[in-house]
């Protein structure tokens, strides 16, 4: 029954984006223009033409890891969303098909599509900005799968919070911008002042941000970086597990209350 | 129960658009204070739109001095604060109407809102002017942020210039977003406002001034109407270097708002008529 449901997600939401090109056009302008171009040209403004190679691939590689994350849990948000306004919500959640299957199909082609977009602006901005590429492919691939659990604990957390909420595009959007902020996509949290350091500490996407910016340009491989790989490894753990919980808790509630298909 | 929308008892074409936008106005203020944790939360958006900027001059790199004259007499941290603040309005403001729309598509109501005998433009305009509102609020508090934070605060005068440009900057947001709702009518998504947008806000120079930016992107920056008003707000408010003369882009300001408006209220209509003869209002 999962794996039935999460394929049937996972196909409904893929031939949406192609039915609808403008939704993964969409992300080929969004991504570069809105998350990444602004700071590259911003660092060029600051810096003048002191703008060092190794910069611009901190700040670019940072920003690029930041619009992946973001728009994987709009679209977990999104998509509940839309049910509800449509008025569908209910009648989905009236079926024995499990919602996590449902969420993660959709997450998934999410992740999918928003991967390769976000190739595309890599490499768009990497030919605008170039900077040292070297990477070890196999801690980018450990990193970036963290980083993939860590994003959808994320994305379930908040599909949690707007199944309850409804209303909470605000909440949600300066929860996830804080947390990403304070990952130091934009900057070194090393050289932060202590406070926004040990805040930095506490959030799990600072390590697995600077550890995949690391392992692609050639700073670190996944010799010596076991205890960070564990730690992240129990973060995603905890925080997929901490999402999936906080979703059907909201279900639960919201059936209670008989409001899973009113405000 | 009182409608929201009071379709009945028109007197006078200009009197019932100004009913119809008290009371989309009422509306959206009720919606605020039903959700004020939402709504307190909006207040914080643009702050964190604002940091990643921020921190990145603060721990990554030091702005240049020799780019000083491009970011004011208050530094980087406040020429951004105040680029962000106008530009989150302007944005919010341009894609009130495409949300409204979409909204419509989605609940499945934009047929019987097309077919209701009232002026589908005031209504779609009736959002805007909230949003206008909404956001107004927020620049104050940038705006008074700075007054109170800054020493020496910026005259009375380039206070009283502030608020012509700021009026300015919405009136053209305001006609870009009725033309993006036109847009959002035809389509039924709200894709293509987000790739607008995005490059609106790209060309405007979210916090630095599009001089930065190779030729070709820079020609592409002049053409961008939203580029006037946050270039001359930067110029006259914080003491940055403008694009091009400040008179120049006043009376550029000043067409491109009246154009934009006229724009608006064109594309609308000819978006509406063409789903009524088309009878599209309902189906994709």
């Amino acid at each position: 029954m999962f794996g039935r449901v999460f394929w049937a997600s996972f196909k409904r939401a893929m031939v949406e984006y192609w039915r609808y090109p403008s939704s993964w056009q969409k992300g080929l302008f969004w991504n570069p223009i809105q998350f990444i171009l602004p700071f590259m040209y911003g660092l060029q403004a600051l810096s003048g033409d002191r703008m060092g190679a190794e910069t611009t691939g901190f700040v670019l590689l940072g920003t690029l890891c930041w619009a992946w994350l973001n728009n994987a849990m709009w679209d977990a948000t999104g998509l509940l969303q839309r049910e509800f306004h449509t008025g569908t919500l209910e009648t989905v959640f009236l079926t024995p098909a499990p919602r996590i299957a449902w969420l993660l199909g959709s997450v998934t082609a999410s992740s999918v599509m928003h991967s390769w977009v976000s190739l595309f602006s890599g490499v768009l901005a990497f030919f605008l900005f170039p900077f040292p590429l070297a990477p070890h492919w196999a801690a980018v691939i450990v990193y970036a799968l963290l980083v993939f659990a860590l994003g959808w604990g994320l994305a379930f957390a908040a599909s949690g919070a707007m199944l309850y909420l409804k209303r909470a595009n605000n909440i949600l959007s300066v929860f996830v911008d804080a947390t990403l902020t304070m990952s130091g996509v934009t900057f070194p949290i090393q050289s932060a002042p202590r406070w926004l350091y040990s805040l930095a500490l506490v959030i799990p996407f600072a390590p697995a941000v600077t550890g995949l910016r690391q392992a692609l340009m050639g700073q670190g491989d996944l010799s010596g970086a076991y205890p960070v790989l564990l730690g992240l490894a129990v973060a995603a753990c905890l925080l997929l597990a901490a999402g999936i919980y906080l979703f059907k808790l909201m279900e639960r509630q919201v059936r209670k209350n008989a409001t899973l298909h009113t405000y | 129960m009182q409608p929201s929308i009071p379709i009945s008892q028109p007197s006078g074409k200009m009197a019932g658009a100004l009913r119809l936008v008290s009371a989309s106005v009422s509306k959206e203020w009720r919606l605020y204070l039903r959700y004020p944790v939402d709504t307190l939360m909006l207040t914080l958006r643009p702050l964190l739109m604002f940091l990643p900027f921020y921190l990145m001059s603060a721990y990554l790199v030091k702005p240049d001095t020799t780019q000083s004259s491009m970011f004011g007499i208050y530094g980087f941290g406040w020429y951004s604060l105040v680029s962000v603040f106008f530009w989150t309005a302007l944005q919010n403001v341009v894609i009130a109407g495409s949300s409204f729309i979409y909204m419509e598509v989605v609940q499945g109501t934009l047929e019987s809102l097309l077919v209701a005998p009232t002026s589908q433009a005031s209504i779609i305009s009736a959002n805007a002017v909230f949003a206008m509102g909404e956001q107004s609020i927020l620049l104050l508090i940038g705006y008074g942020a700075l007054a109170v934070l800054t020493a020496p605060a910026p005259s009375l005068a380039a206070w009283a210039l502030a608020l012509l440009l700021t009026l300015g900057g919405l009136g053209v947001a305001y006609g870009l977003g009725l033309v993006l709702g036109g847009v959002t009518l035809v389509t039924k998504r709200m894709d293509y406002t987000f790739m607008v947008v995005s490059v609106l806000a790209f060309l405007a120079g979210p916090s630095y001034s599009p001089a930065v930016y190779p030729l070709p992107l820079r020609v592409l920056a002049y053409a961008n109407p939203l580029t006037y008003p946050i270039d001359l707000l930067r110029s006259e408010l914080l003491g940055a270097r403008p694009l091009m003369d400040v008179k120049v882009e006043m009376i550029v300001l000043a067409a491109v708002t009246v154009l934009s408006v006229l724009a608006g209220r064109w594309v609308i209509a000819r978006a509406v008529g063409r789903l009524r003869a088309t009878g599209r209002a309902g189906v994709f």
